[in-house]
């Protein structure tokens, strides 16, 4: 790696190198999060602690799986993503918790993002704001095909991706709202958007921009326990194997993406 | 017979009527394309023919399906898009030509669209700027399935939608007129990995995505980078494509209804249990 551009969060403090870091990468909110889903791999290693990033290495069923705290916010999130991928790091699913009950859905009920309206400021010093926060497809159907495999209800939509935390537009203990703001609750509920966990939409940008894969799991936690996310834990790291699997059947067939099969008699224009 | 529509544009100048219009759809922007895609389907009969929209219904093998013509941008995108929702439309693929952004793609290569730049305008009044104009899982998936099938060279990413065809694009107008703020336009958006423009895209998945449908894209390159000339020879095959992906589609969605399962998904249990 080069020195040209270390500064203070290079390599997480300059620790770690790309032999600790694996291609697939969960990315829980906080460092208890990353612990829990740490516990779910073989043999789990923690690699290091820098500010709010919680570093683990493992593996799962042979294949090499990082669990990478982000804390919260887009500024933290762009940072994690930018020295994983220097790392070697090309797919990954972040882990957030909305705090608040959201309409139509039940609590335990887990959310795939397909897209994340981009509220996080970060993502706007890397792209215009036209730019799509779209989840990658292979992901997203990664991470449906994991949960129908574990009969685990999920809904797909669009959340909104809150820099200042999901109480500054939904009504926090000290809840003020400007005039913009209210507007922009009420669009969002006409747009049926639901609170995601505040990470998608940096991560998804900058995963588009360089080409990697993001997707993401929305839980709900009234407590922010590891305890109330942790299927959504044990889903992403489930769809992260599902996505290595797919991507060794894919190199093994010389196939570009993952996609259902199509029954063999063909299409009826062919 | 023509009843009095609610507004100018309601069900297209009033001449359709539920039934007339199928839940797959083909939304391509020219009446020219439109009756391409329709020529060799069954039982074919013209359901609108009002301003840029001209709406055909046919049977391609079994399937009920209709090609129905957006015209040029997002306005008329938008039209086109509430009036077939209203009319029973779930599935909306738009089959298009474009022109190229990355250097890797040549003229006649096909683009599958993952999600649009929101520079339409028009979807703006729909939701806000920072919310996503992003494709359905499926219909990408059936659409890469298609241009494998049929052996089409293909891409698939980002693209941007233009609210104009020129100077909104970076390109000069008349007399070489040029607007200092769109100067760096094709160079962001190269730099951000942006496939291709068109004017049309970024409207229709804001918009399906708002109304819960299934939308998606694939147009063809026509820019010939090396002449610097127009050059339709890719059009047919996204045609072609198109069409094999609505067939995909309407299968799996038949085997999702047999199975009861949500979505078509690649299989992932008989790998999960190839344990070590």
């Amino acid at each position: 790696l080069s020195d040209e551009r270390a500064y203070v969060h290079s390599r997480f403090g300059g620790v770690v190198s790309p032999d600790d870091i694996a291609p697939y990468v969960l990315l829980p909110t906080t460092a208890a999060w990353a612990a829990h889903a740490a516990l779910l791999l073989d043999e789990p290693r923690l690699v290091t602690e820098h500010y709010e990033f919680t570093l683990y290495s493992g593996r799962l069923r042979g294949v090499p799986i990082s669990v990478c705290s982000t804390g919260l916010g887009g500024m933290s999130v762009s940072i994690a993503v930018e020295e994983l991928a220097q790392l070697g790091a090309h797919t990954f699913i972040a882990v957030g918790a909305r705090g608040f009950q959201a309409d139509g859905l039940a609590p335990e009920a887990l959310v795939v993002p397909l897209g994340a309206v981009r509220l996080d400021g970060t993502s706007h010093d890397y792209v215009r704001p036209e730019y799509p926060a779209a989840a990658h497809f292979e992901v997203v159907m990664a991470a449906l095909a994991a949960a129908e495999a574990h009969a685990l209800t999920t809904h797909t939509g669009i959340v909104a991706s809150v820099g200042a935390g999901e109480a500054s537009l939904s009504g926090g203990a000290r809840s003020f709202l400007s005039a913009r703001q209210q507007s922009l609750v009420t669009q969002l509920r006409d747009a049926k958007v639901w609170w995601g966990g505040g990470q998608e939409a940096t991560l998804f940008v900058l995963a588009s921009l360089y080409r990697l894969r993001a997707g993401a799991l929305v839980a709900q936690s009234a407590d922010g326990s590891p305890a109330s996310v942790a299927p959504a834990l044990d889903l992403g790291v489930q769809a992260l194997l599902v996505l290595a699997t797919w991507d060794a059947q894919k190199q093994h067939a010389g196939s570009r993406y993952a996609i259902p099969s199509v029954p063999k008699h063909g299409t009826a224009t062919t | 017979m023509a009843e009095t529509p609610a507004y100018m544009h309601a069900r297209f100048g009033g001449q359709c009527h539920p039934g007339d219009i199928a839940g797959y759809v083909l939304v391509p922007g020219s009446s020219r394309r439109a009756e391409m895609l329709a020529a060799g389907w069954a039982d074919v009969r013209q359901v609108a023919r009002h301003f840029e929209f001209a709406a055909y219904t046919g049977r391609m093998g079994d399937l009920p399906i209709t090609a129905c013509s957006t015209g040029i941008g997002g306005t008329s995108t938008s039209i086109a898009v509430d009036e077939l929702a209203g009319l029973g439309a779930h599935t909306l693929l738009r089959v298009g030509v474009t022109g190229a952004l990355q250097p890797e793609v040549g003229v006649g290569d096909l683009i599958i669209a993952s999600a649009a730049v929101r520079m339409d305008k028009v979807s703006e009044h729909y939701a806000p700027i920072e919310y996503p104009a992003v494709a359905h899982f499926e219909v990408i998936s059936a659409l890469i399935a298609a241009a494998e099938e049929l052996g089409h060279r293909y891409h698939v990413g980002v693209v941007a939608t233009s609210s104009s065809f020129t100077v909104g694009e970076g390109n000069p107008g008349f007399g070489g007129y040029q607007h200092t703020a769109m100067a760096h336009i094709v160079p962001d958006l190269t730099a951000a990995g942006v496939y291709d423009w068109d004017t049309e895209t970024a409207t229709l998945f804001t918009l399906c995505s708002l109304y819960g449908l299934r939308a998606g894209r694939v147009n063809a390159v026509v820019d010939d980078p090396a002449t610097g000339k127009y050059n339709p020879a890719g059009e047919a095959h996204a045609v072609q494509t198109a069409l094999a992906a609505m067939s995909i589609l309407a299968e799996w969605d038949a085997a999702k209804t047999r199975q009861g399962r949500r979505f078509a998904l690649p299989e992932a249990t008989p790998l999960m249990r190839n344990d070590h």
